[in-house]
């Protein structure tokens, strides 16, 4: 008796699972849940994307009134206060000035929600605000939140590996819960090349499936393909890695010989520990190890105010010493109005606010890392960081997007703060009698924002998961088929 | 019902390695959850209250002021967390737990406990009712399935049922020890535990006993719900691997795929207004700044209120009138604004109640926060609480000020700790289950009929059960 060849045994099965109902079930399931997903992440991103438009929009009707209101008070009558006068160099510095943030969507944004349902990706800019960023944030309902987004990351990273389970679970047993087992292992074939082509067979349908669905939910979410071409390729590769995991995974566990229960139980237990547990565990070192309490830096921030507030004069009166064209106008200070000294207080607050803040970022960036490192150990976490990275959703771009709206308020201060104390020295002549203080009468020299990208390749973000990965379905593989062997008993 | 029937269900259960271990790990990450989380709440907590006794020592020693700039420098209302959160976390890692009090202004409740995190603390972000939701589907159908379908496989079945007066009997049994074990290992240590904590904390009182208790009767008819389900389809199937596969599939579809589904639904059939177009009715319609323009208006407002024709002959001080009449102008503004966005939340959490009929694990979803008294409506009182304690005290700060006209001369009326300490302490007082309870009614309802379909399915099948 001849052996049968692998390429028979692969085409038979293969032509099989084209028959099983149970397989195109559950890549139908598959596919509606990455549509599901893919259109309910563009539908968030196209709301905050009209959100940054109409915030935009604000900004310029802002202006547009602040000029016309300019050339109203250009015209004589009772002098306004300066604190309702946007030609008040030191009035508009604190109650006018209207400067954004925005976070750009990203073309392949759909591919997962990432932080941006719990993270601002529009920032007003105020100058005295300490570190330039707030905790305000865009309302999601928290519902949502708690429960959980059903996001096209969600589904890849949770939902795939699910329907793998089933289905290697149970086409992979059939032949050993229908008792057929024991009459293929009195056959001259080998356990490696029957099982192989089996789950080959399985792979061959399963990951084109996958891959034609994620393309199908990216198009049906309107990703831009040609401007997503690297991220989506990413993503496929990403995907399909992840897919020979757990596909490599079920070939171990079906290298057993147990029964659809057992094989499908084994795998879902993987999956818990892995989507579940693991994360759990590693997160739970985080917890349980002290970390500064959100809540503190309101601590910090009002006893530094106070400390500030109560000693303004001597704030001020340091600075003007370390100044060259402010020494010698310290009898000016007493007179300076709420904002002009805000101008000198809110660098001398964030100096007060420094080790706190310093604290803060070093917690949040920590978490980062430990979540980065924990990728190695968590495929579903892995695929759901770089699926968040490919779509521009991750944490590390909204910890860059935080330092440049920090940036980009020290820029606002470098242009707007020497022109409000230039008036202490030597203010600008007051035209006689008009409502103005007409110090500041053009509004085109403030910058905007332009969020800057870094450019990491999107080949390269997926490269160290998908390698792993791959490499990791290799060992597993190279494992079972090493110490695979017909069962004994059946 | 046998007791001794039961009794030996259980033992055979027990006896079962391979699930029992699912069974114990799912007990142990329950309980792993619930001390971990108990740890961060009672760090919060006392982080709260620290920041919060400050706040308060600073309102009341900061000094002879301006009563309105004592209304701008006002205080923070910090939210303590619910006696069992630590069981159910619900909304609250997604909601601010501090909110500035400032004049002008209804601020939004920042600081939230998940605000910053990472992916990591996302995924994990599972807590102790999460995971019986979620996972306990899986473990009850592997119960039943190890009870019936693998004992109809071995061919252990055929021998009981030959020695069984009542086919139902045994069905019943297994049901019971399946049920009781799960309720065992799984919810009555959660809920006891939780309850140790909420004690620890000082938050143990009539209300969070009867919340646990309705919890723990919830959880136990899901489990029962489960238990029922697993069994009508191990008696239904004349083998092992359809039971299987309806099994493991429900579970899919009832425990990850539904809850999430319809929460997302949801949020897309009842979406709410963006917070950008929120921010920008209120600051069109209620800034705390105004225009010099806009002043003369609110001017002449005063004076025709008043009856007089300048600003020197009003009765009281023509600042603070001003700024009182923005503030309660302000207040029907927030009211309409922030109040109707905050219905509109509420109903979203309606709807979703309305959609979690489709599961029951979608059903627990909605109950579980409402009775731990972690869901936005019980937040909400948070807000509203904290928000009438801001109108009390920045309206009794420009009373001071109209109360002692200078209109206009210099210095500004100032005043000290007689006024400050006039304002009590903010204390967050959370509703009782009966002030929210109505809330309760239709995904309570939606468990029921879920139980009772899922009974009468057992029931039906089981007379019809073969060897």
């Amino acid at each position: 008796m001849s052996a049968a060849k692998f390429s028979a045994m692969y085409g038979w099965e293969l032509r099989r699972n084209v028959r099983s109902t149970l397989v195109w079930s559950v890549l139908l399931i598959l596919c509606a849940s990455f549509v599901f997903g893919a259109l309910s992440s563009s539908r968030l991103h196209a709301e905050r994307e009209q959100a940054q438009q109409r915030a935009w929009a604000e900004q310029q009707d802002w202006y547009a009134d602040l000029q016309r209101r300019a050339k109203e008070y250009a015209q004589p009558g009772p002098q306004v206060p300066y604190w309702q006068d946007p030609t008040n160099v030191a009035g508009f510095s604190r109650y006018f000035l209207f400067a954004q943030a925005f976070k750009p969507v990203q073309a392949a944004a759909p591919l997962a929600l990432g932080v941006a349902d719990l993270a601002p990706d529009r920032l007003r800019v105020r100058l005295e605000t300490p570190f330039a960023v707030t905790p305000t944030y865009d309302f999601e309902h928290p519902r949502l939140l708690a429960v959980g987004q059903f996001d096209l990351a969600f589904a890849v990273a949770y939902l795939l590996p699910v329907g793998l389970i089933l289905i290697v679970g149970l086409a992979g047993t059939a032949e050993r819960d229908n008792g057929v087992l024991r009459l293929i292992a009195s056959q001259p074939v080998s356990p490696v090349r029957w099982l192989g082509a089996k789950v080959a067979a399985l792979a061959t349908l399963s990951i084109p499936g996958v891959l034609l669905g994620l393309l199908l939910a990216l198009g049906v979410a309107g990703v831009p393909f040609d401007a997503a071409a690297a991220q989506i390729g990413a993503a496929l590769l990403l995907a399909t890695a992840y897919a020979v995991l757990w596909l490599a995974l079920g070939f171990v566990v079906l290298s057993y010989w147990s029964g659809a229960a057992g094989a499908i139980g084994a795998l879902a237990a993987i999956w818990g520990m892995w989507c579940v547990g693991m994360p759990m565990l590693a997160d739970s070192v985080t917890t349980l190890r002290a970390v500064p309490q959100s809540v503190m830096q309101i601590d910090a921030l009002r006893a530094a105010t106070d400390e500030v507030d109560g000693n303004t004069r001597a704030v001020i009166e340091t600075a003007f010493k370390q100044r060259d064209d402010l020494r010698g106008h310290e009898s000016k200070i007493a007179g300076l109005d709420y904002s002009t000294r805000w101008t000198f207080l809110a660098p001398a607050l964030e100096e007060r606010l420094e080790s706190t803040h310093q604290q803060h970022e070093q917690s949040r960036e920590a978490g980062a890392r430990w979540s980065a490192n924990m990728t190695w150990l968590v495929p579903a976490l892995a695929v759901l960081s770089d699926m968040a990275v490919l779509a521009g959703t991750d944490i590390e771009r909204h910890l860059r997007y935080e330092q440049q709206v920090r940036d980009y308020q020290l820029q606002l201060r470098d242009v707007i703060y020497p022109r409000v104390q230039q008036e202490i020295v030597s203010p600008t002549p007051q035209p006689a009698g008009v409502q103005g203080r007409m110090n500041l009468l053009d509004y085109d020299f403030i910058p905007t924002f332009q969020m800057q990208e870094s450019a990491s390749p999107a080949l390269a973000v997926v490269a160290r998961s998908a390698g792993l990965h791959l490499l990791l379905a290799l060992v597993l593989m190279g494992w079972a088929c090493a110490r695979l062997r017909w069962p004994q008993q059946l | 019902m046998n007791a001794s029937l039961i009794r030996y269900e259980l033992l055979l259960l027990w006896r079962d390695r391979g699930t029992c271990t699912a069974l114990l790990a799912l007990g142990a990450l329950v309980i792993l959850a619930l001390t971990v989380s108990a740890v961060q709440l009672s760090r919060s907590d006392a982080a709260r209250a620290e920041v919060a006794q400050a706040e308060r020592e600073r309102w009341l020693g900061q000094g002879e002021k301006d009563p309105h700039s004592a209304a701008h420098y006002s205080v923070y209302a910090f939210k303590p967390a619910p006696a069992l959160a630590a069981l159910e976390q619900g909304v609250e890692p997604f909601v601010g737990q501090a909110i500035w009090l400032e004049a002008h202004a209804q601020n939004d409740a920042l600081y939230r406990p998940q605000g910053d995190a990472s992916a990591l603390q996302r995924m994990a972000r599972i807590g102790p009712a999460g995971l019986i939701i979620g996972f306990a589907p899986l473990v009850a159908f592997l119960l039943t399935f190890a009870t019936l379908a693998q004992e109809r496989e071995r061919g252990t079945l055929r021998l009981s049922l030959g020695t069984a007066v009542n086919v139902r009997r045994i069905v019943s049994a297994k049901a019971w020890a399946c049920w009781l074990l799960l309720l065992i290992v799984l919810v009555v240590p959660a809920v006891v535990l939780s309850l140790i904590f909420a004690g620890v904390g000082g938050k143990l009182s009539g209300d969070v006993l009867l919340r646990a208790l309705v919890w723990l009767l919830v959880a136990a008819m899901y489990l029962g719900v489960l238990t029922a389900l697993g069994m009508a389809v191990c008696v239904r199937s004349s083998n092992a691997r359809p039971a299987l596969t309806v099994l493991f599939g429900a579970w899919i579809v009832m425990a990850l795929l539904v809850p999430r589904w319809t929460s997302t639904a949801a949020n897309s059939i009842a979406s709410l207004p963006s917070s950008q177009s929120v921010r920008q009715t209120l600051t069109e319609e209620a800034s705390g700044y105004w225009s010099a323009e806009q002043g003369q208006q609110q001017l002449a407002q005063l004076l025709q209120r008043h009856g007089v024709s300048s600003r020197e002959e009003l009765p009281v001080d023509a600042r603070g009138a001003e700024l009182d009449l923005v503030e309660r102008h302000s207040h029907q503004v927030f009211d309409r604004v922030l109040g109707g966005f905050h219905d509109q939340v509420i109903a979203q959490d309606r709807l979703y109640a309305q959609l979690a009929w489709l599961s029951p694990a979608a059903v627990l979803q909605a109950l579980s926060p409402a009775l731990a008294g972690t869901n936005f409506q019980h937040h909400r009182f948070f807000i509203d609480g904290a928000e009438q304690y801001r109108r009390a005290l920045v309206n009794r700060m420009n009373e001071d000020v109209m109360a002692h006209p200078l209109n206009g001369d210099q210095p500004r009326h100032t005043n000290d700790i007689g006024l400050w300490s006039q304002i009590p302490p903010f204390e967050h007082l959370p509703p009782s289950l009966g002030q929210t309870g109505a809330s309760l009614s239709a995904p309570l309802v939606a468990l029921l009929v879920w139980l009772a379909a899922a009974l009468a399915l057992l029931v039906r099948f089981s007379a019809r059960l073969k060897p």
